[in-house]
């Protein structure tokens, strides 16, 4: 599903700073993978440069058969968006639209019907827990339930591949147990890949396979 | 705190370089304009104050009788006054010369025998025995002195000849001696020429009676004194005052047409008010991480809010520096386009050819920009006082700093509007003062409410979008009903701008119907002969034997004589007109407000009873049946008032007089305009071809059509509304700008919500295009709101707030053609403005975009 060869990133500045160097490895379709390693090492790096949000400066990057390097901006922003869901620490929700909304906007961006975009954004807070709280702002919401909000909208259009950032990160020990739970659960039932960049030892427990992370290398 | 100015407020002011001096642009406009009119006002105030001083030499009191002249005779009572030491008689005309190279000149006509005790005559080449013997002026009448400047700018000599235009047509002058660069050679920028009394009053066609008599008293006598002995000798209809008071109804008059420019740059802070507090709410909701840390760090909520002031100051400062060096650099064209305009519409001419800047209104234009700044900061500061540090330091959380909708601002915006507008129905409805505080809080409450009808039409626009822009258009509705405080202000920017061009315009159309159909009804002969160059200028006049030889021209039926004068009148200058009264209501039916046609002839012919114009009713609240009393050279007279007429001559109100009681009362005989009816059969142009003909040479005359009088009067009425097209251009100007600058700030806001519908998926078309959107949904909710404000305002300012300056209740009129072309304009304005914006977010990296660690 993922292949990443020799992927590297440096940020030219006064200084140039190496925040990944020739990192590979492949995580297969159906997987649940972990990284992890100390702040700084580059694992949220690497999560930008597999989304397409960044691009290596060096080596290349596979999605589900297609090369990263070899697409534009709009082919990647497609691939993205067909491909890939997004799940951050700090959820990253539109403030100023409702749950329902927000998880139906990957659904808009794709062309779909308002209608049909609103009843599937339902059916997914639903699955989320989260069906009675759909008209809520997201400062109306607590942390747990924001990001499970945003699980929701990372599968409403039910990727390939999700790619959650310290999903865990802004939560508390409960929360963080449900969250989990929940992307678990979600993973198993959509048959999603997942990748995720994490601190918390009780999320790398219940992936598959861990990856660690120091200085910019898998070690 | 200025550590924190340093470290902090400074490279913030420089991150967002662009940004700022976009936000401090409306400032700069603002304050431009207000420094360039007031620098421009006393520059002409200035000049006509050099000029009068300049002639006036040793006179501490002038003697006037208003437009009419003063009766030669007039000269000998005033000599005779105790306390009078001089009295000389003048005549002063602005003349052009027949060369229009050589300029205006401003001819002073003396009687040198003994101009001499009042005025020094320094003459540095010619003769001096034409000074110094005033019979050798008398004997040589068309002997000239004129001052050095003008003499060397037109390479003229003693001896030279120069040709000018005078009443009774061109005439050769010889320069009989230069004056030296000093003194009264100074006046009108140097332009002086100098002749004798009895010479001007003949070519300027005076008839017997000079335009004001110089005294000066003796000593012991101070000015009240001396004034009060010689008007109370002259009778009423005479004024003694001080030379400078003189220039005051001129000065009013510039004041008058300042006022108008004032609105343009109040209009222009005003908008400026809306961009300040856009950006520096977005820039508080921005750094609310950095007010956490400092507010952890031990500054108060006092010193945050004095820090975001304090960046207000700055770029207020800047902006209004700025403004001030920008409105000295338009002041100069500013100042020639007035006195252009006072020229053509008032007649009078004001020499001016540098910009004076104004010592007191310069500093006060650079304090008003910083006050705007501070005032539009006010609540954004206050907000950033207001952080919760705990809460700005947890990435993810959002506190709501600004409420963009609420219920209590609504409910007073309702009940200033519903205030504002009722007083149209009171008895303080023309009152100036009431008026303005009026126009002040409908503008407050059309503040208040703009929120809630912004957000009403952005949900109503929501359905629509959706349907005929798919997901993009949703997205921008979206935006703009989720985000109300955001668009409201941007909103609110455009809304006055384009209201105050509807404002503009609907007084520019309702004044235009209403003229028209005056001018059908008032300009009604066929043929017009007028002494001056223009309707307004009344520099020369015809002697009354005038229309006699007019009689003689073939093809003339009918000639009326109509004799023009600018009164005093309770501190305001009425027009008043006198016309052989049946004569005149034979061949045409004015427009009557109060009174009856058929009572007017046999009322007013030889009769002291006057028709008053309807601004002069309502200004000086008179009606038929009502007296009131005139100054004139044969004492105080009371009028009858025999009915109330439309007439659009003066702002200050017209007054008409049957010429036979003109004659009696003011002792004046001459003519400014000849209305002539013509034979049928006969073409009207053929018959002006032979006036000009006939008396080309001997004659000044301007002759115009019904045709032409209705094109000058069209052409006037234009010049007086370039003033107004100026500010339509000023507000369009802002208006434009604040779109540009509040897409800016706005789209930089949501950086991070276009980050994340990017990394959502959301392709780089898609997203132009929602921003695209936003900002024409943005475009069109503030055309709809412009029109609906423009259209209250526009029939209060009719109703109530322009009939309380000029007295005029025009029919209102709503410029629907000019609304209607808001819509495409605006829209594709907004469009255009969105572009860099937009171009602006998509190239933000998408990391940077959704600010990770």
């Amino acid at each position: 599903m993922v292949e990443v060869r020799n992927v590297t990133k440096r940020y030219e500045g006064k200084r140039t700073v190496h925040a990944l160097r020739g990192v590979s490895f492949r995580v297969e379709k159906g997987e649940m993978v972990a990284t992890m390693g100390p702040s700084g090492s580059g694992k949220s790096t690497l999560l930008n440069i597999i989304g397409g949000l960044d691009r290596p400066s060096e080596g290349t990057v596979v999605i589900d058969g297609t090369e990263l390097a070899a697409l534009g901006d709009d082919a990647l922003t497609r691939l993205r968006r067909e491909k890939i869901g997004f799940v951050f620490q700090f959820f990253n929700l539109l403030p100023t639209l409702t749950a329902r909304e927000n998880v139906a906007l990957p659904l808009h961006l794709a062309g779909r019907r308002r209608r049909d975009a609103a009843l599937r954004a339902s059916k997914m807070l639903e699955l989320v827990g989260l069906r009675e709280r759909e008209e809520h702002l997201p400062d109306e919401l607590s942390g747990g339930e924001q990001q499970r909000v945003a699980l929701a909208r990372a599968l409403v259009l039910e990727p390939p591949l999700v790619l959650a950032d310290e999903p865990t990160g802004n939560l508390d020990s409960t929360s963080g147990a449900e969250v989990l739970a929940l992307l678990q659960q979600l993973q198993q039932q959509f048959d999603t890949t997942v990748l995720m960049v994490t601190h918390d030892a009780k999320a790398a427990a219940v992936c598959h396979r861990v990856l660690n992370m120091q200085d910019g290398q898998l070690v | 705190m200025i550590t924190l100015l340093r470290q902090i407020s400074l490279p913030e002011l420089r991150r967002h370089l662009l940004r700022n001096m976009l936000t401090a642009l409306g400032i700069v406009l603002g304050v431009a304009i207000f420094c360039a009119v007031r620098s421009a006002n006393t520059s002409l105030k200035l000049a006509l104050r050099d000029t009068i001083d300049a002639i006036a030499g040793k006179a501490v009191l002038q003697v006037t009788a208003g437009e009419a002249g003063v009766p030669e005779d007039a000269l000998e009572t005033v000599r005779s006054v105790a306390g009078v030491r001089a009295a000389v008689p003048i005549i002063e005309a602005v003349v052009r010369t027949t060369d229009a190279a050589q300029g205006n000149i401003l001819m002073l006509g003396v009687d040198m025998a003994g101009d001499r005790s009042m005025r020094d005559y320094r003459i540095e080449q010619g003769n001096e025995e034409a000074v110094a013997d005033p019979l050798v002026f008398l004997a040589q009448p068309d002997s000239i002195l004129v001052s050095g400047e003008f003499a060397a700018r037109n390479r003229l000599a003693s001896d030279s000849k120069i040709e000018l235009v005078t009443a009774v047509g061109p005439r050769t002058f010889t320069v009989r001696g230069i004056m030296t660069a000093q003194g009264m050679a100074k006046a009108f920028g140097g332009n002086l020429g100098v002749m004798d009394i009895y010479s001007a009053q003949f070519i300027f066609g005076r008839g017997r009676s000079f335009d004001r008599i110089d005294i000066a008293l003796a000593d012991g006598v101070t000015v009240d004194q001396g004034a009060r002995a010689i008007e109370a000798r002259l009778g009423p209809g005479y004024k003694a005052e001080p030379p400078l008071r003189r220039g005051k109804q001129t000065e009013s008059l510039l004041e008058a047409f300042s006022q108008g420019l004032f609105l343009s740059s109040v209009m222009a802070l005003l908008v400026g008010l809306f961009l300040i507090f856009n950006a520096f709410a977005v820039n508080v909701t921005e750094r609310r991480a950095q007010i956490g840390i400092l507010r952890a760090l031990g500054v108060t909520r006092g010193r945050i809010q004095r820090l975001f002031l304090g960046e207000s100051l700055i770029l207020g400062a800047l902006g209004s520096a700025a403004g001030v060096a920008a409105g000295i650099f338009l002041g100069r064209g500013m100042m020639l386009f007035m006195a252009s305009i006072v020229e053509q519409i008032y007649g009078v001419r004001v020499f001016v050819d540098r910009l004076r800047i104004d010592p007191f209104w310069t500093p006060a234009s650079f304090l008003l920009g910083i006050g705007a700044s501070l005032a539009a900061a006010w609540l954004p500061a206050r907000a950033a006082a207001r952080v919760d540090p705990a809460l700005a330091l947890q990435k993810g959380k959002f506190q709501v700093l600004f409420l963009g909708e609420n219920r209590r601002r609504r409910a007073i915006g309702l009940a200033l509007a519903a205030g504002s507008l009722a007083t149209t129905f009171t008895p303080w409805s023309h009152d100036l003062k009431v008026q303005t505080v009026v126009f002040v809080l409908l503008f407050v409450s059309l503040t208040l409410l703009v929120p809630t009808f912004s957000h009403l039409l952005a949900v109503l626009l929501r359905r629509p979008m959706g349907r005929l822009f798919g997901m993009e258009g949703q997205l921008a509705a979206d935006s703009l009903v989720a985000a109300p405080r955001r668009t409201s202000a941007t909103v609110a920017a455009l809304m006055f701008s384009l209201a105050f061009v509807l404002i503009m315009a609907t007084y520019s159309v309702s004044v235009r119907i209403s003229m028209m159909q005056w001018v059908d009804s008032a300009i009604n002969s066929d043929l017009f002969v007028a002494a001056g160059e223009s309707l307004s200028a009344r520099t020369f006049q015809f002697p009354a034997s005038f229309g006699d030889e007019l009689r003689q021209v073939p093809g003339v039926r009918q000639v009326d004589s109509v004799r023009i004068l600018i009164l005093n009148y309770r501190g305001t200058a009425p027009m008043l007109v006198s016309i052989e009264i049946e004569q005149y209501l034979r061949r045409g039916q004015p427009l009557l407000e109060q009174g009856r046609l058929r009572d007017l002839a046999p009322a007013m012919s030889g009769r002291s009873a006057v028709l008053v114009s309807n601004n002069f009713a309502r200004l000086h609240d008179v009606g038929r049946g009502d007296h009131i009393q005139l100054d004139t050279p044969a004492g105080r007279h009371d009028f009858e008032v025999i009915g109330v007429i439309v007439d659009y001559s003066s702002d200050s109100g017209s007054l008409l007089i049957d010429r036979d009681v003109y004659k009696r009362l003011w002792k004046d005989d001459r003519v400014d305009t000849f209305d002539l009816m013509i034979e049928r059969g006969y073409g009207a142009d053929a018959v002006k071809r032979e006036i000009q003909r006939r008396f080309a040479g001997n004659r000044h005359v301007f002759v115009l059509t019904n045709q032409d009088m209705r094109g000058e009067i069209i052409r006037l009425t234009d010049q007086f509304f370039a003033l107004q097209y100026v500010q339509l251009l000023v507000a369009v100007v802002v208006a434009v700008l604040g779109i540009v600058n509040s897409l800016v700030v706005s789209i930089h806001e949501r950086k991070r919500e276009i980050g994340i519908v990017r990394g959502l998926g959301g392709e780089r078309r898609q997203v132009r295009k929602a921003i695209l959107l936003e900002a024409a949904s943005i475009g069109l909710v503030a055309v709809l709101l412009g029109i609906a404000a423009g259209a209250i305002l526009g029939y209060y300012v009719i109703n109530s707030f322009g009939a309380a300056i000029n007295g005029w209740v025009f029919p209102y009129r709503f410029p629907t053609a000019m609304a209607l072309a808001l819509f495409p304009g605006v829209i594709a304005v907004s469009l255009v403005a969105a572009w860099y914006p937009a171009r602006l977010a998509l190239r933000l990296p998408l990391v940077e975009a959704l600010a990770y660690e």
